[in-house]
C-alpha cells in the first residue's frame, strides 16, 4: 500500500522529472569541428581506399581477379548493380563525409574559426568531385539540407564543375594565418594551413583540366588566372592523405578487406599494368606488386590478362601463383592518398602541355618530379627515375604535339596511381583514352568499360527527382574524347 | 492534469458512500459447492429488488441484513448456476450451488487480471484452454495456438531449436514499432522480445542466428488457459501497446484441488525432421560452363554417365573416387532427426484459506541440423492466502533458464547455404569426418564453399538465458462494494551470447576460405517493471442496473543494458575467450530506458443483466515523447446486449445464446526512445564485410560524425482507432455456435524513421509519417455435431480475412522495412502492408522479354518494381475433436491463402545448377522465348535472335533478378494431430494415481503449397520474428514432429 501510495504520488508530482530521462546515453548531443573533422576524413579516404580502390584499379587495369576465386568479377564482367555502390558508398560520401564537412563549416564560421571552415569546405569540393565523377549529374545545391529538401534536384555536371570553382575560391579566402588551426584531428594536414592553400590550387587545376575537352576555355581561362595569381601547387613531399594504424578497425581498408578478410585470395597483378613496368623497366614494379609466392612462377612477378579468370577458359590459378598488390598499396598502414604530389606535377605539365600557363613551367620538367614524386612516396630511390626517363616508352616527347604528350603524362600519371589512386586512374582514362593499350576485360559483357556507376538503388526509391536509369556505358558530361 | 485525477478520484469516493443503506434483521448462513461440498467464497447474494446484498467470505459463510419483511434472496457465482430461495422467517440459509458448465466456459480474464462473464463484454474474445493448448505438446505456447484462433496470424519463423514466433492479430499496424500481441501473464506484461543476431556483425543477411523469442520462456504445461484479447477496445487499459491485442495467459494455481495436494506429471518425448526439402534435378553434375571441373559448387557440368570418376583433391598423392550420378538423397541426408522431450512435474495444493501451485519442467531439444540444441528448465511457484481483516494477498515467480546453440543462417558460412549448393553429385555424409586429410579446411574439394560440418562444428552461436518474472498482488476489501488492489510485477532476464568462429589457416587451393577466426560475447539485461493500484467499486444500484467501476495508475518502466566485445581476430582455436585475440577488441555498450505513467478507468453498467456498456479512458505520460507535451488521453466504448436473455429466446426458438456487440476504441502510443533529438555518433563505416570497418578512435583520434537519423522535438503520439461489431450465437443446445466480428481500425500519426534520400545528407528522419488502416472479417463457425453419453464430435472452423492498406505515407515516399537492397520490403502508400519491390527483367510495351544482344540474357528494367505483398488474402483453421469415452482425438489443418515471398532458395538453386527448371531446353542454348532487342535506344523492338549458349547457361540463371525469385506464399498444414487415452476411473481407483492419460500427436505432419514452390515451407523466414517477415534467406529449414506423451496424477 505504501509503494502503491508512493507510486501514484510520484505520478502527480514528480511526473516530469521522473520521464525526464530522453536524452541518448549512448550518444553526444553535440560536437565541434575538431572532433568532426576526422569523422569525415575517414570516411573519404575509406571509400576511396576500399570500394572505390577496387573499381578503379580493375577499370584501370592495375589488378584484375585472381582464378583461386570470383569475388570481383562483377567487375571484370561490368555488370555492377544499382546496389552496389549505394548505402555503403553514395551514403557514406553524403550523408557521411558531406554531412560532417558541412557541419564543420558551418559550425566552424558559427564560432569565427575561418580555418576550419576552409578545410570544411575544400574537403565538400573535394568528395563532390569524386561524386559527380562516378554519378555524372548528382544533386548539389539542394544536397545537404536535410527536412528541407527530401528531394534533392539532379544537377547537371557542368553545373556543379562550375560551383566547386566558387567553393574553393570561397574557402581558400578564409584561410587566415593568424586564426586558430586544427591539430592532429586534421588527418591530412596536422592543421597546415598553407599546404591546404596548396591542395585547394591544386584541386582547382584537376577540376579545370578535367573539362579540358569539353570546355577548354572554361578550362583555359581558370588555369591561366590561377598561373597569373601565382598560385602554389602541392610539391614534393606534400601529398594529401590519410594514414592507417595498425590497430583493429583502425587499417588501411583494402588490407583489411582483401588481405586479412578475403585472405588475398582475389587480387592479383593485371598484365596491362605489370608488362607495362616490365617493358619500361620500372623500378616500382616490386613496390606495387609482390612476387609470386608458390608454383613454377615463384619469385617472380607474373600476372593475369585482364578479365580471363571470369570467363570462359579461366585456368582457376591460385592468387599465391601470380603477383599480388605489393607493399607499398597492400599494407595495414599504407596511406589512402587523396591527391599526390606526383598527381599535383603530372596535372601542371599537363596545364603547361596545353599551353595554358601563361608560359611558366616546363613540361618535360614538371613530367620527371611528377615521376620523381611517384618513387618518393612508394619509397624507391628517386635516383633511378633518369634511367626510366631513357625508356622509349617513357621519354617526354618534348617535340611531340599536345596530344601526344598529354598522352605519355596521362600514361605515368597512371601508373603512378597503381594500387592506391583506383578511382582518379579510372577517371582520367575516361577523361583522355589513356592508357591507349587498355583493353576491354576478356569477360566484358559490354562493349565499353563503364563510363560512371549506375544511380544507387535508394535513389530510385526515395527522391521523387531521381532521373531514370543511366547506363555503365553512358559518358559523363567531361567524357567527350573517344 | 492534477485536476482531472483529483476530479476522478471524487468521483469514486461520492460512489462509496451510497453504500450504507438501511437495516432490519440479520441472517446468515453458508454456500457450498453442490459437488465438493466445500464452502464457495465470494458469491454474490442480493435481496431482490433490493440494494441490499454482500457476498460470501473465504469458507463461503455469509451474514446479511435484510428487511423485517422478508424477500428472496438471489446466490450468484461465477461459474455456478444462480439460485433463488425464499428468506422468509429464517434466521440461516445453507445453499449449495451446481457448476454451470455452459457458463464456466465463459468466464475469461480481461485487461488487468479481472474475471468477466464473457456475455458481458462488447468486444471479441478467444479462450483457448490448456487441454487444447498441450495437446499437441509442442514447447511453444505460441506454436499451439496455430489453427486455433480467429484474427491472429501466428508464425514460427524456422526449424531450429528454440527458434521464434511471431504473432500479430488483426493485422500489422505499426511500421516501425512492434506489431505483436502484448505477452500478459495474471495480469502483468512481460516482455517477449527476441533481441537480434550479433551486431557488428553484418546483419542476418550474413550469419543470423534465431535464438528464439522470449515467449518461448513459458513453460505450456503450466497455462490454465490463453484468452486472446484481439481488439483494441478490448486491450485499452493496457495503455499504448494494447492496440496490437493481447495474449492473456492465465497460469494454474492450486484453487480447485479439494484440500488435498495434487502431483501432476507429464511426460513427452516427441521426434522431428525436415517438413519440406527442395526438389533438385538429377542429371547434371559437378562442373561449370558444361565442362567437369572438380572445384566446383555448382551444378553446370557435363551430364551424368555414371562412369567412375575421381572426385575432391588430390591428397597426399591421392584421390577418392566414386560414380559421376546423382544421389538424389545427398542433402536429406545431411540432416538427423531431432527429438523434443519435455517432463514437468506440478506440485499443487489448497486450503480454505491458501493455496498454491510449484512446478518444474525441462525441455531439451534436439535439431535437425547437427550439433543444434536447446534446453529449458521451468521453476514456477505460486500462492496465495486470505488473510484476516479482509486483506489478500499472492505471490507469482517463474524462474527459467534456457539456452541454445544454433546453427547459423544467410549468405555467409551457413550450413544451409553451402549445402544447397552442393553438387549433385557428392555425397555429403562422407564430409562429416573432418579428420579425413579429403574433408578437413584444405582438403575440402571446393575454395567457393567451407564444408558445412566444419562450419557447424567451427561456428559456433550459443546462448545462456537466465529470466526471472513474476508479481506481488494485496487486495484489500474495504467493504462487500469496494476493493482496493495493488499489484507490482517485475520481468528480467540476462541473455548471455557467444559466438565463435574458429581460425582457418588454409593454403593452397581452399585459400580463399582463410579466416582469422572471431569471438564474441554478448549480454543483454532487459527488465520491465509494472507497478498497478486499482480500486475498484461493484455495486447493483437498483434491481435493473448494476455498475462495476475501476479506476488505477499504471507506472511502467522498460529499460535495456547491451553490453558487446568482440575479438575479430584470434590467436589461436583452443579456447573460446575474449583474451584469445590478436589486437584490442572491440565494444559496444547500449543503455536504454523508457518510462511511462498511466491512469486509467473504467465504468461498466449492466442493465437487467442483459445489456452491458463500458466506458474506458486512460491517460498516459510517456517519457520518450517531447518533454512537457508528452500526455495523451484516449478512450473506449463498449456494448454487449444477451439478446437470448433480453427476449428470452431460448425459450421460444433454438437460440440458446445470441450476444451482440459493439465497441469504438481509441488508442495512443508513444515513440522509440531517443527520437525526439538528433545525435552525434562515433563515427564508423563499413563495406559490409565483416571486421573490416574504419572504427573511431582511429589511431587514438576521436571522431564523431553528424548522426544520419534526424531527431523530431516535435513528435505526437501514434494513435490507432477503431470500430468493431460482432454477434456469438448458439442455436440447437449448443449443436452450432457462430461467432462473427466485422473491424476496422486505423492507425495514424505513425513514427517512423522514414527513410530519406541521402542526398539531404542523411538517411532516415523521425516524423509521424503514415496511416495504416486494417479492415476484417473473423468468423468462427462451429458446433457439437454429435453428443451422446460416451461420444462426441465437435467441429469447428475459423476464417479470417484481414485487408491491409498502407494509406498515407509521408511526401508520397516508401519506407523500407528492409530484406535485400535488390529484393525489398516497401511500406508504400496506397499499397497493403509489407510490399516486394524487386528488380525485374525489362519489358517492351507488349510484355516480353527484352534481351541484351550480345548475350541473349534479359535486361534489367530500368526501376524495380512491385512483386506483391507478404500479406495473404485470407486464412483459416479447422479443429476436429472427437471423444469416446476416455479417448480424444483432435484434428487441426491451418490455412494461408495468397501473399508472396522471397525464396533465397531458389535463388542459390538456380546459381548453384541444382533446381529442376535449369534442365530447360535440356540445357542446350535456347533463344529465349518471347524475347526481342531494343533498337539502340529507339521504341523499336525487334525479334531477338541471340541463343543462351552453354558457356552462359550460368550467367543467365545465376543472374535472373530478384523479381523471379519472389513466389506465392500460400499453403495448407496438417498442423496438429493427437490422440489421447484417459483411463478409466475404475482402472486408476486400483492404483495410487488419480488420473492416467496416455496420448500421441504430431505436428505440421503435411504441407501443401502451390506447384510453383518447390523450395521452402512458407512459413518460414530467417530475419526474426519483427516486422520484416517473407524472407526464406538460407535459413533452418521447418520441421514436422511426432511423438508421444503421457500424463498422470496422485
Amino acid at each position: 500500500m505504501l509503494a502503491a501510495a508512493f507510486a501514484t504520488s510520484l505520478g502527480l508530482t514528480a511526473c516530469e522529472d521522473f520521464l525526464d530521462i530522453n536524452d541518448d546515453p549512448n550518444n553526444p548531443p553535440s560536437s565541434t569541428p575538431a572532433l568532426t573533422l576526422p569523422a569525415g576524413q575517414g570516411e573519404v579516404a575509406y571509400i576511396l581506399g576500399n570500394q572505390f580502390q577496387f573499381l578503379g584499379n580493375f577499370f584501370a587495369q592495375h589488378w584484375t581477379q585472381s582464378g583461386g576465386a570470383n569475388q570481383y568479377c562483377d567487375l571484370e564482367l561490368y555488370q555492377m548493380t544499382s546496389s552496389d555502390y549505394d548505402t555503403r558508398v553514395w551514403a557514406e560520401l553524403y550523408a557521411g563525409a558531406l554531412n560532417d564537412f558541412r557541419y564543420v563549416a558551418d559550425q566552424a564560421t558559427e564560432t569565427n574559426s575561418p580555418n576550419y571552415a576552409a578545410i570544411g569546405q575544400i574537403m565538400q569540393a573535394y568528395t563532390f568531385q569524386v561524386i559527380t565523377d562516378a554519378w555524372g549529374d548528382v544533386p548539389y545545391t539542394s544536397a545537404l539540407e536535410g527536412l528541407t529538401n527530401l528531394n534533392p534536384e539532379y544537377q547537371s555536371q557542368e553545373e556543379i564543375y562550375t560551383n566547386l570553382i566558387v567553393l574553393l575560391n570561397e574557402a581558400i579566402a578564409k584561410i587566415d594565418a593568424d586564426a586558430p588551426v586544427p591539430a592532429s584531428d586534421d588527418l591530412i594536414f596536422g592543421g597546415d594551413m598553407n599546404l591546404w592553400r596548396k591542395f585547394a590550387n591544386t584541386l582547382k587545376l584537376r577540376i579545370y583540366l578535367r573539362q579540358a575537352y569539353v570546355r577548354p576555355d572554361v578550362a583555359q581561362a581558370g588555369i591561366q588566372e590561377m598561373y597569373t595569381a601565382g598560385a602554389e601547387f602541392l610539391g614534393m613531399g606534400e601529398t594529401a592523405d590519410v594514414p592507417f594504424a595498425n590497430q583493429t578497425q583502425n587499417r588501411n581498408p583494402f588490407f583489411q578487406t582483401q588481405v586479412t578478410f578475403r585472405g588475398g585470395v582475389d587480387v592479383v597483378a593485371s598484365n596491362t599494368a605489370l608488362t607495362y613496368l616490365q617493358t619500361t623497366g620500372d623500378p616500382r614494379l616490386d613496390n606495387f606488386y609482390a612476387p609470386a609466392q608458390t608454383g613454377a612462377n615463384a619469385g617472380t612477378f607474373v600476372g593475369v590478362d585482364q578479365g580471363t579468370e571470369c570467363a570462359p577458359g579461366r585456368t582457376g590459378e591460385q592468387a599465391n601463383t601470380i603477383s599480388k598488390p605489393g607493399p607499398s598499396v597492400a599494407s595495414a598502414t599504407t596511406a589512402v592518398p587523396l591527391l599526390t604530389a606526383a598527381e599535383s606535377y603530372f596535372l601542371q605539365a599537363e596545364a603547361v602541355a596545353r599551353g595554358w600557363t601563361n608560359g611558366v613551367g616546363v613540361p618535360s620538367d614538371l613530367y620527371a618530379q611528377g615521376i620523381r614524386a611517384s618513387f618518393d612516396y612508394v619509397g624507391d630511390n628517386v635516383a633511378g627515375v633518369d634511367a626510366l626517363l631513357q625508356q622509349p616508352d617513357v621519354a617526354y616527347p618534348a617535340g611531340g604535339t599536345v596530344e601526344a604528350q598529354v598522352e605519355r603524362i596521362i600514361t605515368q600519371k597512371w601508373i603512378s596511381f597503381n594500387g592506391t589512386q583506383g578511382f582518379e586512374a579510372w577517371t582520367e582514362y575516361r577523361r583522355t583514352g589513356y592508357p591507349s593499350f587498355i583493353e576491354l576485360s576478356a569477360a566484358a559483357s559490354e562493349s565499353v568499360i563503364p563510363k560512371r556507376i549506375l544511380y544507387p538503388n535508394t535513389e530510385s526509391i526515395r527522391n521523387q527527382n531521381y532521373p531514370g536509369l543511366k547506363e555503365l556505358s553512358v559518358a559523363v558530361w567531361w567524357d567527350v574524347k573517344d | 492534469m492534477k485536476k482531472s485525477i483529483l476530479l476522478t478520484f471524487s468521483f469514486v469516493f461520492a460512489l462509496v458512500i451510497l453504500a450504507f443503506a438501511q437495516q432490519e434483521r440479520t441472517i446468515s448462513g453458508t454456500v457450498t459447492d453442490q459437488v465438493t461440498g466445500e464452502g464457495l467464497p465470494g458469491v454474490s447474494i442480493q435481496v431482490k429488488g433490493t440494494t441490499m446484498g454482500t457476498a460470501a467470505d473465504l469458507d463461503g459463510r455469509f451474514s446479511l441484513d435484510v428487511p423485517a419483511e422478508g424477500g428472496t434472496l438471489i446466490f450468484r457465482a461465477i461459474g455456478y448456476k444462480a439460485i433463488e430461495r425464499e428468506i422468509g422467517s429464517a434466521a440461516t440459509i445453507n445453499v449449495s450451488l451446481a457448476v454451470d458448465s455452459e457458463q464456466l466456459q465463459e468466464v475469461v480474464v480481461t485487461a488487468l487480471g479481472r474475471r468477466e462473464e464473457e456475455r458481458t463484454l462488447g468486444y471479441a474474445t478467444q479462450q483457448i484452454t490448456s487441454e487444447s493448448l498441450t495437446q499437441g505438446r509442442d514447447r511453444s505456447v505460441l506454436n499451439s495456438l496455430q489453427g486455433k484462433v480467429a484474427g491472429v496470424n501466428i508464425q514460427n519463423q524456422g526449424g531450429g531449436p528454440g527458434s521464434s514466433t511471431r504473432v500479430v492479430i488483426r493485422g500489422a499496424k505499426s511500421i516501425s514499432q512492434n506489431n505483436q500481441a502484448l505477452f500478459v501473464i495474471d495480469g502483468i506484461p512481460v516482455d517477449n522480445s527476441s533481441p537480434n543476431s550479433v551486431p557488428g556483425l553484418g546483419d542476418n543477411l550474413n550469419n543470423g542466428v534465431d535464438a528464439g523469442n522470449r515467449a518461448n520462456d513459458i513453460n505450456p504445461d503450466d497455462i490454465e488457459s490463453v484468452n486472446i484479447l484481439k481488439g483494441p477496445a478490448a486491450a485499452a487499459l493496457y495503455g499504448a501497446r494494447a492496440a496490437n491485442g493481447v495474449i492473456m495467459i492465465t497460469t494454474k494455481s492450486g484453487r480447485n484441488t479439494n484440500r488435498k495436494a495434487e502431483i501432476s506429471v507429464v511426460s513427452s518425448y516427441h521426434i522431428e525432421d525436415v517438413l519440406r526439402y527442395p526438389k533438385f534435378q538429377n542429371e547434371y553434375g559437378q562442373g561449370f560452363f558444361g565442362e567437369p571441373d572438380l572445384l566446383e559448387n555448382t551444378s553446370w557440368g557435363p551430364r551424368f554417365n555414371g562412369e567412375l570418376l575421381p572426385w575432391g583433391q588430390v591428397v597426399n598423392n591421392q584421390q577418392k573416387v566414386k560414380p559421376y550420378a546423382a544421389l538424389p538423397d545427398n542433402i536429406k541426408e545431411f540432416f538427423d532427426y531431432g527429438s523434443n522431450m519435455t517432463n514437468s512435474v506440478s506440485l499443487s495444493g489448497g486450503g480454505e484459506k491458501a493455496n498454491y501451485y510449484a512446478s518444474y519442467s525441462n525441455t531439451r531439444q534436439k535439431g535437425i541440423v547437427p550439433t543444434t540444441d536447446y534446453d529449458r528448465n521451468t521453476l514456477a511457484f505460486k500462492g496465495s492466502a486470505n488473510l484476516a481483516n479482509n486483506f489478500t494477498s499472492a505471490v507469482s515467480i517463474t524462474y527459467t533458464k534456457s539456452g541454445g546453440d544454433f546453427a547459423m543462417t544467410g549468405q555467409g558460412n551457413s550450413a544451409f547455404n553451402q549445402l544447397i549448393q552442393t553438387p549433385r553429385d557428392i555425397p555429403v555424409r562422407e564430409l562429416e569426418d573432418l579428420s579425413s586429410p579429403f574433408n578437413d579446411e584444405a582438403g575440402y574439394y571446393s575454395p567457393y564453399t567451407v564444408n558445412p560440418y566444419w562450419s557447424l562444428r567451427n561456428q559456433t552461436y550459443k546462448n545462456d538465458v537466465d529470466r526471472m518474472f513474476g508479481n506481488v498482488n494485496f487486495g484489500y476489501k474495504v467493504n462487500e462494494h469496494l476493493n482496493l488492489t495493488y499489484r507490482i510485477g517485475t520481468d528480467f532476464f540476462t541473455d548471455r551470447r557467444k559466438q565463435f568462429m574458429a581460425i582457418r589457416d588454409v593454403t593452397g587451393q581452399n585459400e580463399a576460405t582463410k579466416d582469422n577466426g572471431m569471438y564474441t560475447e554478448r549480454q543483454i539485461y532487459n527488465r520491465e517493471t509494472n507497478s498497478d493500484f486499482m480500486i475498484s467499486y461493484n455495486r447493483d444500484l437498483t434491481e435493473n442496473f448494476d455498475v462495476q467501476l475501476l479506476v488505477g495508475n499504471n507506472i511502467n518502466q522498460r529499460s535495456s543494458d547491451d553490453l558487446f566485445a568482440q575479438a575479430d581476430a584470434l590467436a589461436n582455436n583452443e579456447y573460446q575467450s575474449l583474451s584469445n585475440i590478436v589486437g584490442t577488441p572491440l565494444v559496444t555498450s547500449t543503455r536504454q530506458m523508457r518510462r511511462l505513467i498511466g491512469l486509467y478507468g473504467s465504468a461498466k453498467f449492466g442493465f437487467r443483466n442483459y445489456l452491458w456498456l463500458e466506458l474506458t479512458g486512460r491517460n498516459d505520460w510517456s517519457s520518450t515523447l517531447p518533454t512537457g507535451d508528452n500526455s495523451f488521453f484516449y478512450p473506449s466504448v463498449n456494448l454487449a446486449f444477451d439478446a437470448a436473455s433480453a427476449l428470452n429466446l431460448n425459450e421460444s426458438t433454438p437460440i440458446n445464446f445470441a450476444k451482440l456487440r459493439a465497441n469504438y476504441a481509441n488508442v495512443g502510443n508513444d515513440a522509440l526512445p531517443y527520437s525526439t533529438r538528433s545525435v552525434f555518433v562515433s563515427g564508423n563505416i563499413t563495406d559490409g564485410f565483416s571486421g573490416t570497418d574504419l572504427n573511431f578512435p582511429f589511431a587514438g583520434i576521436p571522431g564523431f560524425e553528424v548522426s544520419n537519423i534526424i531527431g523530431n522535438s516535435q513528435l505526437k503520439p501514434e494513435n490507432t482507432s477503431s470500430w468493431e461489431v460482432g454477434a456469438d450465437l448458439r442455436l440447437f443446445n449448443e449443436r452450432v455456435r457462430v461467432d462473427a466480428a466485422y473491424y476496422d481500425s486505423k492507425s495514424t500519426d505513425q513514427i517512423i524513421e522514414v527513410p530519406i534520400s541521402y542526398a539531404t545528407g542523411f538517411g532516415s528522419a523521425f516524423l509521424n509519417a503514415a496511416t495504416v488502416r486494417n479492415k476484417g472479417v473473423e468468423l468462427l463457425v462451429g458446433g457439437i455435431i454429435i453428443e451422446t453419453n460416451d461420444f462426441s464430435w465437435d467441429l469447428s472452423v475459423n476464417y479470417t480475412k484481414n485487408k491491409n492498406v498502407v494509406e498515407d505515407v509521408y511526401g508520397g515516399n516508401e519506407i523500407s522495412l528492409g530484406g535485400l537492397i535488390s529484393a525489398s520490403l516497401m511500406i508504400t502508400e496506397g499499397m497493403p502492408y509489407g510490399m516486394f519491390k524487386a528488380d525485374d527483367i525489362r519489358r517492351d510495351p507488349q510484355g516480353r522479354i527484352v534481351v541484351n544482344e550480345t548475350t541473349g540474357r534479359p535486361r534489367l528494367a530500368d526501376e524495380p518494381t512491385y512483386q506483391g505483398s507478404i500479406q495473404p488474402d485470407w486464412q483459416g483453421g479447422l479443429v476436429n475433436t472427437v471423444t469416446y469415452k476416455g479417448l480424444r482425438f483432435s484434428i487441426v489443418f491451418d490455412t494461408r491463402q495468397g501473399g508472396k515471398m522471397y525464396s533465397r532458395t531458389r535463388a542459390t538453386q538456380r546459381f548453384a545448377g541444382t533446381a529442376p527448371e535449369t534442365l530447360y531446353n535440356d540445357r542446350q542454348p535456347f533463344i529465349l522465348p518471347n524475347s526481342v532487342v531494343q533498337v539502340g535506344t529507339t521504341d523499336e523492338y525487334i525479334e531477338n535472335t541471340t541463343a543462351i549458349t552453354n558457356d552462359n547457361l550460368y550467367d543467365y540463371w545465376g543472374n535472373l533478378p530478384e523479381a523471379t525469385n519472389i513466389i506465392d506464399a500460400s499453403f495448407t498444414k496438417l498442423r496438429e494431430v493427437s490422440l489421447s487415452y484417459k483411463l478409466p476411473a475404475s482402472v486408476t481407483e486400483k492404483t495410487f494415481f488419480g488420473n492416467i492419460e496416455l496420448g500421441v500427436s504430431g505436428r505440421n505432419l503435411l504441407l501443401w503449397t502451390p506447384d510453383e514452390n518447390t523450395y521452402i515451407d512458407p512459413e518460414m523466414n530467417s530475419f526474426g520474428n519483427g516486422n520484416l517477415q517473407g524472407y526464406d534467406y538460407s535459413g533452418t529449414p521447418s520441421t514436422r514432429t511426432w511423438g508421444g506423451n503421457v500424463r498422470f496424477t496422485f
